[in-house]
């Protein structure tokens, strides 16, 4: 086993469900996680000698996934490719969490999920945002309220 | 206005983690390895064209450019051109053949060239050319307004943009056509920049070459790019760009211009050529 493959088999769960969270829909995370592993082994001499090359791997997801997200385009030829069967996931009556991001802003939306799924910090998705900190802040901040609208029931369960 | 803290947060996306986890199927590594190869060969196969074509068959596409008297890229889909001989993809010789190896396609054309400045048109850009006859104003930090940086010559025009991601991040670049008027005429380049609220320049895909009053200028390795026409993104990264040995304007005949179609790839430091004739010389 390569590293690439420990690599893979330690991060491509978290990647992929960051990237339903963002979009709401785990076969499209998964084919997009997918295609961004793809892309990081194609360059992994290099990737492995970052401190986080899982970093670099969310980075791509995201970046697909926004892509996609607008115009959707090379994701549906990807997945008549690669998709051997239907895919299974959790129906959005069951994750309630996915229904209520889907209706944030996308940015409010990338930044609650990066923050509370991928434990990237304020200052770090401030860097990959390439905006101020406060304005990270500010969307933690309307992002959390906006939920809290949606998942007052929840947070009684949770809490 | 309420907002959940912290550890109410993390307690519901913690949970969501968990319930989303158990569906995920990850296709595999080796799927990821193999699909890499694929392109990676690929990549390799159409420089070795490129070599190819410029060592052994360059008087036959000069006829064959020459013949062609378009002044555009052809219209996806794309087919394979004089420029683009079929060629058997060499055998891996490191690995034995995947047992599921994906289907070797041909890039398509994704994205077109667009005239004018697009959301470049206020953009500061630093520029930088290799070209001695660009104006020392059209290099360092350039200043657009609606495109144009300068009242008169020299100017700097931005004349076309184009939207492809080059480097494989999954983000956007966006394609400049650069024009440094001197004259009637002037040096061109073909620049990657990411976007933003401060663009920078990626890298220079490529750049003409010097001219002269007869419209082209030989280095001494010979004749190199003079015009750099339309050019097109291909859905693996690629740009593909017609280029001329010589300006025609101005009394020069259109047709004393030789035209190639060069594709050119990023490699994470610059760009390379890697498809296509590298040379006019007959």
């Amino acid at each position: 086993m390569d590293d690439f493959t420990d690599f893979y088999a330690a991060q491509f769960h978290g990647v992929t469900v960051q990237v339903f969270a963002y979009t709401g829909d785990l076969p499209l995370a998964q084919d997009i996680a997918q295609e961004a592993f793809t892309r990081a082994v194609m360059r992994w001499e290099k990737l492995r000698s970052y401190d986080d090359p899982a970093a670099w791997v969310r980075r791509v997801a995201f970046n697909l996934a926004a892509s996609r997200w607008r115009r959707g385009r090379i994701a549906a030829a990807y997945v008549r490719r690669q998709r051997a069967e239907h895919v299974e996931g959790p129906s959005p009556d069951r994750v309630a969490l996915a229904r209520a991001l889907a209706t944030l802003p996308e940015r409010h939306r990338r930044a609650v999920i990066l923050h509370y799924l991928a434990d990237m910090s304020i200052a770090d998705i401030a860097r990959q945002e390439n905006v101020p900190a406060n304005t990270v802040k500010s969307w933690l901040h309307r992002a959390r309220t906006e939920l809290a609208a949606q998942l007052g029931d929840l947070r009684e369960v949770s809490s | 206005m309420t907002e959940f803290h912290d550890t109410d947060l993390r307690g519901i996306f913690s949970d969501f983690a968990d319930t989303a986890s158990r569906y995920v199927r990850p296709p595999g590594a080796d799927l990821a390895q193999r699909q890499a190869r694929v392109r990676i060969r690929n990549r390799r196969v159409l420089a070795t064209v490129a070599a190819a074509v410029a060592l052994l068959v360059p008087s036959g596409i000069i006829v064959a450019t020459q013949m062609n008297g378009s002044n555009s890229l052809p219209q996806p889909p794309t087919t394979p051109g004089p420029t683009a001989p079929t060629v058997t993809p060499p055998s891996p010789t490191a690995t034995p053949s995947p047992t599921a190896s994906p289907t070797t396609e041909p890039p398509e054309v994704v994205a077109q060239a667009v005239q004018g400045p697009g959301e470049l048109a206020n953009a500061k850009l630093t520029l930088s050319w290799t070209n001695p006859h660009a104006s020392p104003a059209c290099s360092g930090a350039v200043t657009f307004a609606n495109g144009v940086s300068g009242v008169s010559t020299p100017s700097v025009h931005i004349l076309s943009t184009m939207k492809l991601d080059v480097d494989g991040d999954g983000a956007e670049e966006i394609l400049a056509k650069i024009f440094c008027q001197t004259s009637e005429a002037g040096p061109l380049q073909l620049v990657a920049i990411r976007p933003g609220p401060n663009p920078t320049i990626l890298g220079v895909v490529v750049e003409s070459a010097d001219f002269d009053g007869n419209g082209r200028l030989d280095p001494p390795d010979g004749p190199g790019i003079v015009v750099i026409n339309d050019y097109v993104g291909l859905s693996d990264g690629t740009i593909r760009v017609e280029v001329a040995d010589r300006f025609t304007c101005c009394g020069i005949p259109v047709d004393s211009a030789l035209r190639q179609e060069r594709t050119y790839a990023w490699d994470g430091s610059s760009f390379v050529q890697v498809d296509g004739p590298t040379t006019f010389l007959e």
